[in-house]
């Protein structure tokens, strides 16, 4: 089989082979934070596609300039394929669009007020406390929260600084 | 591989990136998935359709590789863009302790952290973002699932038992 027929198809699977990854370690691993769960996963995963490809390029018999836009074609797709991925269950975990649906599917039908008492803004940023505690962005000392780790709010800046770029006015949270 | 299809597959996505931004800019779109999507995806695959008439670097079987690639790098950005365009309430919690912080900074109590917010628009603007993108539909003062809406329901109900987590994340 040719190298980029190998490499499309273990591309377009690779979500499905995460997905089944993820289910038997997120039941073994409930005690860890979910979304560190993941991004542990997805990081592990990096030397499972390096060995893929190794694999893939060795019989492969290809020139080094084709080999090498091989591999950057695998790891920017692979890279993409997993940050969706991360995203798609971020979304499950986190989005509050997500929580309010569920909670309409729940019970058929609610009015504001329901939604509210059922998911309150007091609900949202206690969770999201917990949460950034959780994964170590912010410690939780005497009843006072400070930042721990700087990755997540240089994140924080960057999106500001893209919104801003895109002439976005920033819809209150 | 044919080198050619990174490079294609990049710079489809850097034309849609600067095509988004400009768009943006000028008008910001009513409906924003319907927009990222003819942004990234529609317009460079009408470009990568023409691309074997256009130059003989692509084949037609390379240049659906070279929108493999575009398709998911884009992905990637679209699924990142609901953090840019409404505010997340995490990264606004972090973004207080960078207004805050500095030395001698005591920290933020639960408190000082939630008068930030505006609790009551937390759950509200998120309701009319639901409306518009037309997974609610309002009636009299009750909200109900549309067909899409109870497909997304579903969908991450079953991730969220497959994975053996809570049913409700939020």
């Amino acid at each position: 089989m040719e190298l980029q027929t190998k490499i499309l198809i273990f591309v377009v699977l690779f979500p499905v082979f995460l997905f089944l990854f993820h289910i038997p370690l997120s039941r073994a691993c409930r005690r860890v934070q979910p979304q560190a769960l993941t991004i542990l996963m997805l990081v592990l995963s990096l030397p499972l596609l390096l060995l893929f490809l190794s694999f893939a390029l060795a019989g492969s018999g290809e020139s080094l300039p084709r080999a090498l836009s091989a591999a950057v074609y695998f790891a920017a797709a692979c890279l993409g394929c997993e940050i969706v991925y991360f995203h798609l269950f971020n979304m499950g975990e986190t989005a509050r669009r997500v929580r309010i649906l569920g909670e309409i599917l729940r019970r058929g039908s609610m009015t504001e007020e329901e939604i509210g008492s059922a998911y309150s803004g007091e609900d949202i940023v206690s969770l999201r406390l917990d949460r950034l505690v959780g994964t170590g962005q912010l410690s939780l000392e005497h009843g006072r929260y400070r930042l721990r780790r700087k990755s997540l709010y240089l994140c924080a800046l960057g999106l500001r600084l893209w919104a801003e770029l895109l002439g976005l006015r920033r819809k209150k949270p | 591989m044919n080198p050619t299809i990174p490079l294609v597959a990049f710079a489809a996505f850097l034309a849609g990136l600067v095509f988004h931004v400009l768009h943006w800019r000028l008008k910001r779109p009513a409906k924003t998935e319907l927009a990222l999507a003819a942004d990234f995806l529609a317009f460079p695959a009408a470009l990568l359709i023409l691309a074997p008439a256009l130059t003989p670097l692509l084949t037609p079987a390379e240049a659906a590789s070279a929108y493999l690639l575009h398709f998911l790098i884009s992905g990637a950005y679209i699924a990142s863009f609901p953090a840019v365009q409404a505010q997340s309430p995490s990264l606004e919690i972090l973004l207080l302790f960078g207004k805050t912080g500095g030395a001698g900074f005591a920290g933020l109590s639960r408190e000082e952290i939630l008068k930030s917010f505006d609790a009551s628009s937390l759950v509200s603007c998120r309701i009319g973002d639901l409306m518009k993108s037309g997974l609610v539909s309002r009636s009299g003062g009750t909200f109900t699932l549309t067909s899409p809406g109870r497909f997304v329901a579903l969908f991450f109900r079953v991730q969220r038992r497959l994975l053996g987590l809570a049913a409700r994340g939020g």
